[in-house]
Order: structure tokens, then C-alpha cells, then sequence
């Protein structure tokens, strides 16, 4: 890949990201968490509740695309927040709720994968059969907005083939908003580790991507 | 690994780039209402526990209280804790006692006029003296505390009759020497109002065994209740005519 068609590949996908950065939407404010946290521990259930809101929606988006089952990431929503509550009387800031929370999540999601026997190898997709599938897709043309659907459907089908060490790295990154250091944390092994993982997973979506950039637009920053 | 990888790295680290771009792009699952309830519902009964218990506590403390005091007062009875209860086995345990002394040394009087060191002692010594001489029954009677309220009177039988049970062993030579300071006849036949349900049923006890009966005469005479001692033979007799008594038997009268 070259360094102009990944320069062409962005002022395709420019207008696709419009939207400001969830992560760092979701997890601002994470100041008060620990607060929160303190408060609900002392009955305040409104505490809970602001907390709840605040992460609820990073926090199930991450068992939901790290178990790619509805039911079973429903299921693991609650044992992660039933173990924040029962753990309320315990908590001790020592880090940042976050990591607290994710950390509980990530323990869940392989749990789950040890129980089901599905770790690693289920519903595995290979990413290069997923691209030659669609490169036979009948729209070889599309418009914009239906190349941007093509896309997202593209990318979640390789987000879905990645391995789960490399699937859970890249959504905690993506999810929390944590530094490499507290995903590493959280997933149990250095951070060099988590940044490796990080990166594979990141070539290969950007490979699953590729195909999306436009030929035009390549050869005339060639 | 080239460049413009390395440079597309650099950027989804800023959290910046396509596949940054095309992640938050796609289309946000979001929690179901349901879940958000569930989750909510949890964290609220999770606490509300503690505060329903700290609102019972006190109301449960108390019913606990209750219950123990009522526990205490049944276990240790009517007889344990009320003094009109004990009056009628007071009397009858120590009127031989004090009987006893009065007829060996002749100073029932004296005692009776003494002045008391305590109280309760001096109701107890007041109780002995209707046992003890029949004539003085009725200044005894004059002398003692006011009556007791129906309700304890009504509870005293159930004490007499535990504590009955309980000290039988110890109790019976007290009632053989009842008779020794009081005409045996009369002290059996008309005791106090008070001790007269307990004293038929001893005498009764005493009178459905010719054995112990035998015994019962036998001690009478030792102790030189002999009047009472041949009014007991021949109630004896009355009741348990075929009995085979032996002639030297010391339970029969003494022919001169």
C-alpha cells in the first residue's frame, strides 16, 4: 500500500467521519466516576444511575462486537454491572473506573469463550474472503451512500474475523478510550503486547478497507 | 513495514484515520430499554435491602426483648418469682423445723416474739407457727400478710406441684415429722385452707402404698406419736384389712 493511496483513501472516507469521537464522548468526565462510585456505595442510587448512563453504551457495544451475539452480550451486560454492585462496598479508587469497569467486561467475555469453547476459533471470518466475496458483489459501482453501507458491512465483517486477542485489544482501545498501557492492563499482558495486537488488528482493517479507496482518486496522488 | 503504514498507525493512535473513521461509523448498537431496566432495578434493590433492615431493626429488637422476658417469666414460673406462690411450701417444708425446736426446747414463743433481722424471715417464722401449735393458729393467721391476689393464688398449685415433683426425695421425712408438734389426726385431716389440696394428695400418695404407710406409722411411733400413730393403724386397718402385718410389726399398737 502505498503512502498516496492511503492519503486518497482518506478524503474518501473524510466525509464518513463526521461524527465526533465516541470514546472520548463516552468516557469524559471520568473524573467524577470514582465519586459516583463512592456515592452509590452509600446508597445514592442516582450516582449509580449517572454512572450507568455514562458507560453503559461503550461498555455493551464492547460485548456486543467482542461476543457478536446479542443474547450473550445482554447476558454479560448485567453480570458486569450486577459485579459493579455487589462490589460497591469494596471499590477503592486506586484506578480509574474505566478500567475498572472493562476490566470486569474483558474477565466476563473470556469466561464466556471458555464456557461456550469458543474461544478463538468460532465463527471465524478470513477477512481475504470476506473482500473477494464482496469484490463479486453485483454493485461494483455504487453510489456514495451505498458504497459507505458496503463499507460498514465490509468492516464489521473483518472486525468480526479478527482473532479475539486482536478483537478485544482494538475495541477496548476503541471503547474505553484507555491508553495502551490500561488495555494492556485490563487484558492482562504488557503493554507491548496490547500495542502489538493493537496494530495487527488495525492492518488488517485497513486491508479490508483498501478496495473501498477510490482508483481515481489513487492514481491521481500517484 | 512501509511509510504509509507506519504513518497510518501513527494516526489510529491519535485515534484518528479510516479504520477509526469506519469503526465509529458503523451502526451503534444500542442497550434495550429492558436491560437498562434490569440493570437499574438491580442497583436499587441492592441497596434498599439495607435500608429496609435498619428500618426493622428496631421494631425486632423490641419483639426479641418481649419474647425473652416472656420466656423468662414462664420458664421460671409462678412459684420461682411470685411470693404468694411459695407461702403454702414454705410452710409446710419448715414447720417441722421450727416444730421441732419449739418442742425440744420450748421456746416457740421467744422466737415468734424476737425481733426479726429481715422481713421475708419474719413471714417465714410466722408461716411455721400455725404447724407448729394449733392453738396459736389464729393469732398466726391475724399476723400474717394480706392475702394474694387471686391470680396468684389460682398459680400457686401448678408451683406446688412442679416443685413437688422435683423435691419428693427431700420432702417426704419432713411430712412424717409433721405430726410430732401437732396432733397427726388433726394436722392431716384440717390442715390450712391453703395446704389442704396438697395435703390430701400426699396423704393419698401415702395411704395408696401399705408399705409406705407401714413406714409412715412405724416412724410415728419412733418418735412417740403414738396417739397418731394408732389413729394411722387403724385408718390403715379400714383401708388394707387382709394386709399381712407381722404381730411384732412396730407399725401395730403397743398392747400394755
Amino acid at each position: 500500500m502505498s503512502l498516496d493511496a492511503e492519503s486518497n483513501s482518506d478524503l474518501v472516507l473524510q466525509p464518513l467521519s463526521a461524527s465526533p469521537p465516541r470514546a472520548a464522548a463516552t468516557i469524559s468526565g471520568s473524573d467524577d466516576d470514582a465519586a459516583l462510585m463512592l456515592r452509590y456505595r452509600h446508597g445514592d442510587t442516582r450516582a449509580f444511575e449517572t454512572l450507568y448512563e455514562r458507560h453503559k453504551g461503550a461498555l455493551y457495544r464492547y460485548l456486543r462486537r467482542t461476543c457478536r451475539d446479542e443474547q450473550v452480550a445482554g447476558d454479560l451486560f448485567q453480570d458486569v454491572w450486577a459485579k459493579v454492585i455487589a462490589a460497591r462496598d469494596r471499590y477503592e479508587v486506586r484506578a480509574q473506573f474505566t478500567t475498572f469497569l472493562f476490566r470486569i467486561a474483558h474477565h466476563a467475555a473470556i469466561d464466556y469463550f471458555r464456557r461456550a469453547e469458543h474461544q478463538y476459533v468460532d465463527r471465524t471470518v478470513d477477512p481475504e474472503r470476506v473482500e473477494a466475496g464482496l469484490s463479486d458483489h453485483p454493485s461494483a459501482r455504487p453510489d456514495a451512500k451505498l458504497l459507505a453501507q458496503q463499507m460498514s458491512v465490509t468492516f464489521k465483517q473483518a472486525l468480526d474475523a479478527l482473532p479475539v486477542e486482536q478483537r478485544a485489544v482494538f475495541l477496548l482501545y476503541e471503547e474505553s478510550g484507555l491508553s495502551l498501557e490500561e488495555v494492556g492492563r485490563i487484558t492482562g499482558v504488557p503493554m507491548e503486547t496490547a500495542k502489538s495486537r493493537l496494530r495487527y488488528a488495525v492492518n488488517k482493517l485497513r486491508q479490508a478497507l483498501q478496495r473501498f479507496r477510490s482508483p481515481v482518486l489513487d492514481g491521481s496522488t500517484t | 513495514m512501509s511509510s504509509s503504514d507506519q504513518q497510518a498507525w501513527e494516526r489510529y493512535l491519535a485515534r484518528e484515520g479510516e479504520v477509526a473513521d469506519a469503526y465509529r461509523r458503523l451502526e451503534a448498537e444500542s442497550v434495550s430499554p429492558d436491560l437498562d431496566a434490569a440493570v437499574l432495578a438491580k442497583a436499587r434493590d441492592a441497596v434498599q435491602p439495607r435500608k429496609s433492615w435498619l428500618r426493622w431493626g428496631g421494631p425486632v429488637a423490641l419483639a426479641a426483648s418481649v419474647l425473652l422476658a416472656v420466656t423468662l417469666v414462664i420458664e421460671s414460673g409462678p412459684g420461682g418469682s411470685l411470693i404468694p406462690a411459695t407461702v403454702p411450701q414454705v410452710t409446710m417444708m419448715e414447720a417441722p423445723v421450727v416444730a421441732d425446736r419449739a418442742t425440744s426446747t420450748a421456746a416457740t414463743v421467744e422466737t415468734r416474739s424476737e425481733p426479726p433481722v429481715d422481713q421475708s424471715m419474719q413471714s417465714r417464722a410466722l408461716e411455721t407457727v400455725p404447724a407448729a401449735t394449733p392453738a396459736q393458729d389464729a393469732a398466726a393467721l391475724q399476723r400474717r400478710p394480706a392475702p394474694s391476689p387471686p391470680r396468684t393464688q389460682s398459680a400457686a398449685p401448678v408451683a406446688q406441684e412442679r416443685r413437688a415433683r422435683a423435691e419428693e426425695p427431700a420432702r417426704r421425712p419432713l411430712q412424717r415429722v409433721v405430726p410430732l408438734q401437732s396432733e397427726p389426726s388433726a394436722a392431716m385431716v384440717a390442715p390450712p385452707a391453703v395446704q389442704a389440696d396438697a395435703n390430701v394428695q400426699q396423704e393419698e400418695a401415702l395411704r395408696s402404698s401399705p408399705e409406705r404407710w407401714l413406714d409412715y406409722i412405724r416412724e410415728l411411733r419412733v418418735q412417740g406419736a403414738t396417739a397418731a400413730a394408732d389413729a394411722q393403724w387403724r385408718a390403715f386397718r379400714e383401708r388394707y384389712p387382709q394386709f399381712a402385718v407381722d404381730a411384732a410389726d412396730a407399725a401395730r399398737p403397743q398392747s400394755h
